[in-house]
């Protein structure tokens, strides 16, 4: 019922903006659409749960070895033991239709905007693309009216705060009494991050038994402010509840800020939940540019992850973590050479949970640089290394791309990548390899062909050890805009 | 005296007509007219003292009578007969092709108005001759002598070119002439592009125009149509052919290498009134399309006040794409983006809906998801920023044998052989990572107070009734009542 709702709501501000779109022209009148279309080819090994005679392994107790070596689970009395073991390969062709469409002239400062969204599975499996049976989506579809000093929409729009940038439905106003300062109070009906759907949807219940069986209501309150020109400040007050019962969804508030003073910029972000009395970010960080050629930075970031008061998860006494960094970033005068890297060191916050005899890490540090150089007016290489070590999952990965330009703004690249990996606190083996090509080729001003294709071989790996990454994936995409471009002169054709 | 007037008169005539080039010392200024065969043909030397007046052969300078402006090939047959002398086969010269302004006789008449004299070797006395009849065209550095005011050479940036000159537009030059013309020594200097605007429309007129025509700006310049200095110049067909399909040249100005210019140019070209010297200055190279490779909406006063490029016009200077953010802004981007920094002046919103809808694979490189546990774990970007956990990271851990819907087998964590004591410390110091794979229902398995082992997850000074007040439903998925109820 939701989720008709839902659709209907979006399906009503669509053929508004039509119906708008399609009505007598006035003067001034006219439309922009932009399209992009992309074809992808993923390929990946899902995990599966394998299992062996306990006959035949060797060693007592609950973890032993089976004949090939690999490790398994055995449960006394069960005559098997259990191991993941890898899958064959299932590929999967996912394409997509975005369409962003604009409208105005329907009176002075009257605008409609769509971003709609179709999927399909062009071949192959429809589970490893992200929602590939959810055919249309509308991620954004609203009406405007937008003055001097006022600016009002409805329909689903999106909210970009400190503490989000999510889509909704509903309606917001900004008023802008003078160039420095707005207001913004807005509400209505809150959708999922990346979903765009409530928290109602079938997505979710599909995968949480616990989901909520009511759709929130929002609001929200925010104002941004410009005192001088180097001092940018916001907050934001965010306010869900359940459209039925008591309690909350969610009661946060974020305060943002950016100063910049000569060579110096220093910028301030915070998010807090009210309702739980959380920190949930605190992150300050100072960016020094002695001249053109150097960058330095440094930042200080409290972290502890935030959730929805619907969920259990609160209650678990999540305790997040501290993180210190620097880095610095040179380039030379010309530009033909930059180099950049940054190192930074986190440490969790005691969990009250730690087994003393059996610890595991608390800490965690990340090591990364990349650097470019232009070889020559149409050659330029690019490189990067970066290495992160935590308590969870590890990685060390190196990558290096080779471009070179072609007239009209094409381009053709080769990239080479290694990378070793270790992630959910499971040991992998080996390395995986790719090597891939991409290209952009200009069909005109308005439009813009780009392609990419890369094979990747787990190389050195013990078999069914662990994840196997050998993989072949693709993306081709064509992006388009035809219609008028305001303040331009209408192109060719029009 | 009238003799030596008359051969003044005579040589004048001559060197008027005539360009310097053959004559000129390898040491003296450039050509000043086109290349043209200037030999003086006729042997004056050899002729001294058989004429006391230049004015017998040349009757025609003075009075500006063209037909007498040379002598007749009759008047050389009175000696040259073949019985007195030799017959020759003089023929006047043709007329040069000239963007000279002189007139013998106007100037004639001004020496004579202003009561002086001026004899005809007083420009055209070969230098360091003084024999009869040594004769030669005269140099411009003679003309500016008395002409040139405060200019030291011919040519000088301080030269008033139309004081001898011809507009361009005027002068009969053929097209290789006009592309011949000898161009002044301050246009190559390095910064000449920069600072080569006359102060004036009527500097461009006395000095500009004598070389060059409205189309000579116009190649770069494509508010030509604003600017009073070029108007002052006229079209010109020859110019025209010779800019035509030539790049047009854009200095950059020191000031765009300073510190923060990507951040400092829109207060520069904006000023107070949102127009400042975006159309003074920054159109002379910069038309809205420079704009728009960064400002996609192009609405703000500064990029409106631009001129809008039109086919006919040079296209002003292209501005590639590029990232103008310092390195880490990927992290940096959501504090300043929601403080209040215009993102929209250079981006569209779909470029932000393009990463945060998370669905698009351009954001991540191609092999990210063998990757991205680590970011996961590590929390560099924030992945619920885009991602629902549950819909996003869930489902696809579910499809792919990583997630489980009911209780997982340890062995999963296979680098953990005591995961069961473990996993405790690793959901406290990264839940999110946890919820990436396991429902809430595969903790109250065993973390529930009805149908689990009774495991207490909560901290110590866990608010039970702060939490029941925020949401009691939540409270019930483990507790057979709220608390405090």
């Amino acid at each position: 019922m939701t989720r008709r709702y839902s659709f209907a709501a979006t399906l009503a501000a669509a053929c508004a903006g039509l119906a708008l779109t399609a009505a007598r022209p006035l003067r001034a009148q006219d439309v922009r659409v932009s399209g992009t279309t992309t074809v992808n080819y993923v390929e990946l090994r899902p995990l599966q749960m394998d299992s062996v005679l306990a006959a035949t392994t060797t060693g007592d107790g609950v973890i032993r070895l089976a004949p090939d070596g690999r490790t398994v689970q055995c449960v006394d009395p069960s005559a098997y033991c259990y191991l993941y073991s890898n899958g064959s390969a299932i590929s999967s062709a996912p394409a997509l239709q975005d369409l962003q469409v604009s409208a105005w002239g329907f009176g002075q400062g009257m605008r409609f905007y769509a971003d709609l969204r179709g999927r399909a599975v062009v071949n192959g499996s429809n589970t490893l693309w992200p929602q590939a049976n959810d055919h249309f989506d509308a991620l954004e579809a609203y009406l405007e009216f937008e003055r001097p000093r006022v600016r009002v929409r409805a329909g689903r729009q999106w909210d970009v705060s400190g503490l989000a940038f999510n889509n909704y439905d509903g309606a917001s106003v900004q008023v802008r009494p003078m160039s420095t300062l707005s207001v913004e109070a807005y509400g209505g009906w809150t959708l999922q991050t990346g979903l765009d759907e409530p928290v109602t949807s079938g997505a979710l219940a599909a995968v949480e038994p616990y989901a909520p069986d009511s759709r929130g209501l929002l609001f929200g309150l925010r104002a941004q402010a410009r005192p001088a020109p180097p001092v940018w400040v916001s907050a934001v007050y965010e306010r869900s509840t359940p459209q039925s019962g008591s309690g909350l969804y969610s009661e946060r508030m974020a305060a943002d800020g950016m100063f910049r003073s000569g060579r110096l910029t220093m910028d301030l972000a915070a998010q807090i939940d009210l309702a739980s009395a959380d920190l949930n970010e605190l992150r300050t960080q100072l960016l020094y540019v002695p001249d053109s050629r150097w960058t330095v930075r440094a930042f200080v970031r409290r972290h502890q992850p935030y959730f929805d008061l619907w969920t259990i998860w609160g209650a678990f006494g999540a305790v997040g973590f501290v993180e210190g960094g620097a880095g610095a970033s040179w380039r030379s005068t010309d530009g033909a050479l930059s180099v950049d890297g940054q190192a930074s060191r986190r440490h969790y916050l005691n969990t009250d949970a730690e087994v003393g005899f059996a610890p595991i890490r608390s800490n965690g540090w990340s090591l990364s640089g990349s650097g470019a150089m232009r070889l020559s007016p149409v050659w330029a290489l690019n490189a990067q290394y970066g290495l992160d070590l935590g308590f969870g999952a590890a990685k060390s990965q190196g990558g290096l791309t080779l471009r070179r330009a072609l007239r009209g703004g094409n381009s053709v690249g080769l990239t080479a990548t290694a990378f070793q990996t270790a992630d959910e606190l499971r040991v992998n083996s080996g390395t995986v390899v790719g090597l891939g090509v991409n290209g952009v080729w200009r069909l005109g001003e308005r439009s813009t062909i780009t392609g990419s294709v890369a094979d990747y071989q787990h190389a050195g790996r013990v078999p069914d050890s662990g994840p196997n990454w050998s993989q072949l994936r693709a993306s081709l995409t064509y992006n388009w805009t035809v219609g008028a471009e305001p303040g331009l002169p209408a192109p060719g054709g029009r | 005296m009238r003799a030596a007037a008359a051969v003044s008169s005579l040589l004048l005539g001559l060197v008027a007509a005539v360009a310097a080039r053959t004559v000129t010392p390898a040491s003296a200024a450039p050509p000043q007219t086109p290349v043209q065969d200037t030999t003086l043909r006729f042997p004056h030397r050899r002729h001294a003292g058989l004429f006391p007046q230049c004015t017998v052969c040349h009757r025609g300078i003075p009075t500006g009578d063209s037909a007498t402006i040379y002598p007749s090939p009759a008047a050389c047959a009175n000696c040259h007969d073949g019985q007195v002398e030799p017959r020759v086969g003089w023929q006047r010269p043709t007329p040069l092709v000239t963007n000279l302004a002189f007139s013998h006789a106007r100037h004639q008449q001004s020496v004579d108005s202003a009561g002086g004299t001026i004899a005809c070797l007083s420009c055209h006395r070969t230098p360091g001759d003084t024999s009869s009849m040594a004769v030669s065209p005269p140099q411009p550095q003679l003309c500016i002598q008395c002409h040139a005011h405060s200019a030291p050479a011919h040519m000088d940036a301080a030269q008033v070119c139309a004081t001898c000159h011809v507009p361009l537009v005027r002068a009969p030059l053929s097209l290789s002439q006009v592309a011949a013309l000898p161009k002044p020594a301050d246009h190559d200097a390095p910064d000449w592009v920069q600072r080569h605007a006359p102060p004036s429309p009527a500097a461009a007129a006395a000095r500009c125009a004598v070389c060059h025509a409205r189309e000579s700006c116009e190649r770069c310049h494509f508010n030509a149509a604003r600017i009073p200095a070029i108007q002052a110049l006229q079209p010109d067909p020859r110019v025209a052919s010779l800019v035509r399909g030539r790049a047009p040249v854009y200095p950059k100005p020191a000031s765009h290498d300073s510190l923060n210019w990507q951040w400092k140019h829109g207060t520069v070209a904006g000023g107070a009134d949102g127009r400042g010297i975006a159309v003074t200055t920054c159109s002379d190279c910069h038309a809205q399309a420079s704009c728009r490779t960064c400002h996609r909406d192009g609405t703000t006063p500064a990029i409106q006040a631009l001129p809008a490029l039109r086919p006919d016009t040079a296209y002003g200077v292209r501005i590639p794409p590029r990232t103008i953010h310092a390195a880490g802004w990927l992290k940096d981007h959501p504090t300043q983006a929601a403080a209040g920094v215009n993102c929209a002046a250079c981006h569209s919103r779909t470029f932000c809906v393009d990463c945060h809808q998370g669905q698009k694979a351009q954001y991540h490189p191609p092999d990210f998801v063998a990757q991205h546990a680590s970011e996961a774990y590590n929390n560099d970007t924030q992945c619920t920023a885009c991602h629902s956990t549950e819909a996003f990271c869930r489902a696809c851990h579910l499809q792919t044998g990583r997630g489980t819907r009911t209780k997982t087998s340890a062995l999963f964590h296979s680098s953990q052989p005591l995961w069961l004591l473990n996993h405790g410390q690793a959901a406290r110091q990264n839940l999110e990572a946890c919820a990436a794979c396991h429902t809430q229902a595969s903790c109250t398995q065993c973390h529930s107070a009805t149908g689990g082992w009774g495991v207490d997850p909560h901290p110590p000074g866990f608010d039970a009734k702060r939490a029941a007040a925020n949401n009691p439903r939540s409270c019930l998925a483990c507790h057979a009542k709220v608390p405090g109820e």
